[in-house]
């Protein structure tokens, strides 16, 4: 009875239980978020369409219960190959993707894509990507989601969004990766003078939970962009986050920007963080279409965020003040009255799945 | 052997939708797997054979990282791997987090030993290509308590990762006596039968 028991058992165990422990995941994973805030500028200014003054990419309406986007991935991986198809609508995802421009005499069109490529692994080392993608540039993302701070950075707003492109990638370990690719210029669906963007990224961790990224993109008419990106995750409670980049832009405007941002956070417990990002940001002289020479502005913004994590939902309340070295902000509501400073309050909701 | 094999028949759906869990401990209060197993009548090089096998299937998800050690002399095997933890309430699937462990195998003749422990909640996020990855050097103790706000979807990893555990541990004892029963199968030829 014991053997047979036994010999049951054993089919049924080698049947059924074949594998040692998880596959990679090979169905079609559905993820995204949806975000919602409230802003108020302190100078109460709001220009004809309700934004305020502090002028980075998203959460700029001023005095509104506002919206975000929701945004919905579909991911798969089968065997070596996978997908990520990535659409979002909503005003966040709107002014962070370029317009569909028919050409048939159709109006411009919002497609919504915020990511839409395809992936081969060749080898466990070597794969291949194509499509449109989420810029490799930078520290801060589109998806708020993934995002510490709900108001950006300028070297976000004023950086890539987005490359499409082909792009190689080499995972030689845990510790050391590289990419290069050609990609469209930066932000397009179609890219109308041909792909003319170089791009290559060095990937690798020191110690363990430090991320350093080495990125660099160059082409015509985008420019040149080199940027370090970097976090490390210090203790399970303190992390600390950089990015810095130097952008100098191509054509007879010449210009460009540098700047640095640096991101401590702190998890006081599993549902409570608090972060700091301050950002020093110049844009560099340049000469205007009347051939008049603008002198370069900078800007120093300091930003205390607070996460308040129940599950899913993140809670974000945050307060932002940013210095400029010339007037550059509007004093009061009358849009009239210049100043060298704004300061802003938000809170916003950001729910993942 | 009785008693075993009532575990995996009767223990297999034990707990699956319970969020309360009641994981074995060793004396300091860490999660901990442990148990000899008996099996009459195979030899220690078999087994320990059996597991080298089963061991190289383990592995750490989305990592290059080998941690498979073997101790020929010793007869022991340690390994390291981890499971998925998906988000709660996702339609489908949404990879939150990997729990990572640690395994150690021992070899006697007649039985073997196992010993799961060291879980650790690596978070996963989503990144800028809207792929989830791990949140590199961010781990945490499974046997830390959480607020009271992400206590529903931290003890909902807990079940999870317990009957993977269960799973894992009845996987292992498939491949010892799956391989002792095809050692003795003989291929019978066309005349014998």
């Amino acid at each position: 009875m014991k053997k047979t028991t036994l010999l049951i058992l054993s089919l049924i165990l080698s049947i059924v239980f074949v594998k040692a422990q998880d596959e990679e995941n090979e169905g079609l994973q559905i993820s995204g978020s949806v975000d919602t805030y409230w802003k108020y500028d302190f100078s109460g200014y709001k220009d004809e369409s309700g934004i305020g003054n502090i002028p980075t990419s998203f959460a700029d309406e001023q005095n509104s219960i506002s919206i975000g986007m929701i945004d919905v991935a579909l991911s798969q991986t089968v065997g070596k190959a996978s997908f990520v198809g990535e659409f979002a609508f909503g005003p966040r995802s709107f002014k962070s993707i370029p317009l569909f421009q028919p050409d048939d005499g159709f109006d411009d069109i919002y497609v919504g894509i915020q990511n839409l490529y395809a992936s081969y692994a060749f080898t466990d080392v070597f794969s291949l990507t194509a499509g449109y993608m989420g810029t490799f540039v930078g520290y801060e993302v589109i998806s708020p989601a993934a995002n510490f701070n709900y108001s950006t950075s300028y070297l976000f707003t004023n950086g890539p969004f987005q490359n499409s492109g082909i792009k190689a990638d080499f995972a030689i370990s845990d510790r050391l990766a590289f990419m290069v690719g050609l990609f469209n210029d930066w932000n397009v669906y179609q890219d109308i003078n041909g792909v003319s963007d170089f791009g290559a990224q060095v990937y690798f961790m020191p110690v363990d939970g430090w991320d350093v990224y080495v990125n660099f993109i160059t082409g015509d008419p985008s420019g040149t962009v080199i940027d370090l990106t970097t976090g490390w995750q210090i203790t399970d409670e303190l992390y600390v986050g950089l990015n810095a980049a130097d952008y100098a832009a191509k054509g007879d405007d010449a210009g460009g920007y540098t700047g640095v941002a640096l991101y401590p956070q702190y998890a006081f417990t599993d549902g409570f963080s608090l972060g700091f990002r301050y950002e020093n940001f110049k844009f560099k002289e340049f000469t205007n279409e009347d051939l008049q020479k603008i002198s370069s502005q900078s800007v120093n913004a300091f930003t205390l965020t607070a996460n308040l994590k129940a599950g899913p939902l993140t809670v974000i309340p945050e307060f932002r003040l940013d210095g400029a070295s010339d007037e550059f902000f509007y004093k009061n509501s009358d849009g009239v009255d210049m100043t060298k400073s704004a300061s802003q309050f938000l809170v916003a909701a950001v729910y993942a799945f | 052997m009785l008693r075993f094999t009532l575990f995996l028949f009767f223990g297999i759906h034990l707990n699956t939708f319970s969020q309360e869990i009641d994981f074995p401990t060793d004396d300091t209060g860490k999660y901990t797997f442990i148990e000899v197993v008996e099996l009459t009548g195979m030899k220690k090089d078999l087994l320990f054979e059996n597991g080298k096998k089963f061991m190289k299937k383990i592995k750490v998800l989305n990592s290059k990282t080998g941690y498979l050690r073997v101790d020929n002399e010793n007869y022991e095997i340690y390994n390291r791997g981890s499971f998925y933890v998906y988000r709660i309430g996702s339609v489908k699937k949404g990879i939150g987090g990997a729990v990572e462990y640690d395994i150690k195998l021992e070899f006697k003749d007649d039985k073997y030993r196992y010993t799961i422990a060291n879980f650790m909640f690596n978070e996963y996020r989503k990144n800028r290509y809207g792929k989830f990855e791990p949140v590199n050097g961010k781990y945490t103790p499974l046997e830390k308590e959480v607020s009271t706000l992400n206590k529903k979807e931290w003890d909902k990893h807990r079940a999870v990762i317990y009957e993977k555990t269960r799973e894992l541990i009845r996987n292992l004892y498939g491949q010892m006596i799956y391989e002792e029963e095809k050692k003795n199968k003989k291929v019978k030829t066309i005349e014998e039968w």
